[in-house]
This record gives C-alpha cells, sequence and structure tokens, in this order.
C-alpha cells in the first residue's frame, strides 16, 4: 500500500485533504496514526503563548524604531519608476559590450600599410580603395580570382558562402577592411607562388 | 498610537518613499504588534525580541525603496524579520525567560499545581522548538503561530509551497522526538 507523502499528511492534519487522499486516510491505520501525532504536537505547540507587553511598551516601541531611523540614513527618494534600476543596469551591460568588442578587435585602420610596404608593393590599394564597391580596384581582383571557380568546386572546398553572405561582405565591410582582405589574399597568393 | 489610518500599506510605502516619515509611523503602529510576537517566538524573551523586531523595521525602512510593489508589504517585512532573527540566532543563543506563570496563572484562578505543569509543558515545547533546524523553525512558527498561509510563508522563506509543507511535516515529526526523549 501507497501510504500518504509528506505533504499530503501535513494537508490532513490541517483538515484539507483532497477526496482521494482522505478515502485512503479512512482506510490506512498508518496515516491515521501519523495524522494523530502530527495533531497532537500542533495542539502543545498552540498552547505555548508569548506575554503581552504593557500598552506603554508600544508607546516606547515606535520611538525606538524613531531612533534607529535617525542613525541610519533616509532612503534614497528615486525619481525613477520602480525597477527602472535593473533596465539602466542591463542597458549598461550591453553598451559595455558593445564598447568592448570595437575596442579590442582588430583594427583594420592603422595595421595594414606596413607589411604590404614591407613586400614591396605600392600601399594604393590602401589609400585610394574607393567607397563604391563597383569600382573599387581591389574588390575587382577579388571578383577576378573568384570568376572562375564553380559551385560545385567550393562546395566541395567547404568554402560555399551561407545565403546573403557575400552580399553582407560586399555591402557591410568598410573600404579599409575590403582593402585588408585582399591584402591577406595577395599575400597568400604570393606565398603559394601563385 | 491606534492605528486608524484608512490607507492601504502600499499607499503609505509610497507616501513614505515620498518623503511622508509619518506614513512609516503608521505602518509600525500597525505591525509592530505581529513583528515583536514573531520574533519573540525565535529568541523567547523580551529584551532580544523588542532589539530585533524594532532593527527589522529600521532595516525595513532603509530598504523601502526597493521594495518590489508585486509582493505584499507584509510578506516582504516578515521576510526581513526572519532575516534579523536567523542572523541573531546564527551568532547568539538567546537566554529563555524564567518560568513566571505561576503568580499570574494563580490570581486568574487556576491553581498552583495546574499553572506549574501548564508552565513545565511550555517550557519543554520552546526548548524542543528552538532544537529544530533554522528553516523548520521559521515555517513552524509562520504556520502555527502566525497562520500564514504556505504559499507566504514560501514567499517569505524564499522557498516553494509544497517545501513549506515538506518542512513543517518534519518539524512536527522532530517536535515530537524531542518532546518525547
Amino acid at each position: 500500500m501507497i501510504h500518504l507523502t509528506d505533504v499530503q499528511l501535513t494537508d490532513a492534519a490541517e483538515g484539507r485533504l483532497d477526496p482521494e487522499a482522505s478515502a485512503h486516510l479512512a482506510d490506512c491505520a498508518v496515516c491515521t496514526k501519523s495524522v494523530d501525532e502530527m495533531r497532537a504536537v500542533l495542539d502543545s505547540v498552540a498552547s505555548v503563548s508569548v506575554p503581552e507587553p504593557s500598552p506603554l511598551f508600544w508607546e516606547h516601541f515606535g520611538m525606538g524604531v524613531n531612533a534607529g531611523i535617525v542613525q541610519a540614513p533616509e532612503p534614497v527618494r528615486s525619481w525613477l519608476p520602480p525597477g527602472a534600476l535593473a533596465w539602466l543596469g542591463a542597458a549598461a551591460v550591453l553598451l559595455l559590450s558593445v564598447i568592448g568588442y570595437y575596442a579590442t578587435r582588430p583594427s583594420f585602420e592603422a595595421a595594414p600599410a606596413a607589411p604590404a610596404a614591407a613586400l614591396g608593393e605600392p600601399p594604393a590599394l590602401l589609400d585610394a580603395a574607393p567607397d563604391d564597391v563597383e569600382a573599387d580596384e581591389a574588390w575587382a581582383l577579388m571578383r577576378s580570382l573568384a570568376v572562375d571557380l564553380h559551385y560545385d568546386d567550393a562546395r566541395d572546398a567547404g568554402v560555399l558562402p551561407g545565403p546573403g553572405s557575400v552580399e553582407r561582405a560586399a555591402t557591410e565591410l568598410s573600404e579599409a577592411e575590403r582593402a585588408e582582405l585582399v591584402r591577406l589574399i595577395q599575400d597568400e597568393l604570393k606565398r603559394m607562388g601563385a | 498610537m491606534p492605528d486608524t489610518d484608512p490607507r492601504a500599506d502600499e499607499e503609505l510605502v509610497r507616501a513614505c518613499v515620498a518623503g511622508d516619515r509619518g506614513a512609516f509611523d503608521r505602518l509600525v503602529a500597525r505591525h509592530q504588534r505581529q513583528i515583536y510576537r514573531l520574533c519573540y517566538r525565535f529568541v523567547g524573551n523580551h529584551e532580544d525580541a523588542t532589539e530585533l523586531a524594532q532593527d527589522a523595521f529600521v532595516r525595513a525602512y532603509r530598504a523601502l525603496p526597493k521594495f518590489e510593489r508585486t509582493a505584499k508589504f507584509t510578506t516582504w517585512l516578515h521576510r526581513i524579520s526572519v532575516n534579523v532573527c536567523l542572523n541573531r540566532l546564527a551568532l547568539k543563543r538567546p537566554q529563555h525567560e524564567p518560568l513566571r506563570g505561576i503568580e499570574t496563572a494563580t490570581a486568574a484562578g487556576e491553581g498552583a499545581e495546574s499553572a506549574l505543569l501548564r508552565e513545565e509543558r511550555a517550557r519543554r515545547v520552546r526548548a524542543a522548538i528552538a532544537r529544530l533546524p533554522t528553516k523548520q523553525r521559521a515555517t513552524l512558527i509562520l504556520r502555527a503561530y502566525h497562520e500564514l498561509p504556505h504559499e507566504e510563508i514560501a514567499g517569505i522563506l524564499d522557498s516553494s509551497a509544497g517545501a513549506v509543507k515538506a518542512n513543517f511535516f518534519h518539524a512536527l515529526a522532530n517536535l515530537k522526538k524531542l518532546l518525547d526523549e
């Protein structure tokens, strides 16, 4: 036989057991004994009272609270509605994350000229990279390299771009970022002897 | 000071946060007995209960601007008071008051022997409650003496209603063992 759980025994001792459990209780001597014992202990507990202080005590009680408050700082009165601080905190975390991202990502603005110059290449691609993608000389190189690449070959090589990613790369990279990408590819082509 | 203010607790809280100190006096007058009794149940003597109850109100006053109005003020105040008491118990074991019911009981017409037995039983129950684990003790006090619903006790003790019922069951079972010793 499955007996009542702790929670059900508590409900039974407090007189609000559900009908199904009540039916079990009516037939189960073990659970009935447990409930009777709980009620007996509760009766003992209830018999212990708190002495009532004098009426004068309550006047002094409030004065004691006020004395404690005088020693404590005033509550800060906020003009913000409740919960606004939590939202402001979340916004601050988000702002710091964005600032942190831009502060720590590799800079495409400052670094690229030196390696290209070291290789004896003119830095024209970097300095003169136009903002117009179609007129961008560096981007034209990218396109010329990719023009003979077949879709199946790219897929087999695992370099297939995701839907929309090429468009995003072309339109969202800054001119300096596009120039840096081209420089990296040119370096790689030279290293491979192409 | 009798509480004759018709405003609800939450209105008084708003008034207090807006700068009306008198509103907090109303809240103290309204809830001081209940909080004092709660503290007394934890520490078993008048001096500590008074100090703890006053401390609970001072802490509540300081924290009023952070009071989440989704909760009932009394639930929040009870939570502060229980924490104040449990913190005190963690630092210092309180001295329960000595038996003193014989004079008052006999004055009320009860026989001296009967009063002595009743006080002795009460002393044993108080001592047994004091030996319960803190969460069981808090659950027992809030349920058996303050008759708070399980759900509200769960809010005060940061628990669930099911856990409160289970704690209550274990508190009574442990009390029975302690009283049978």
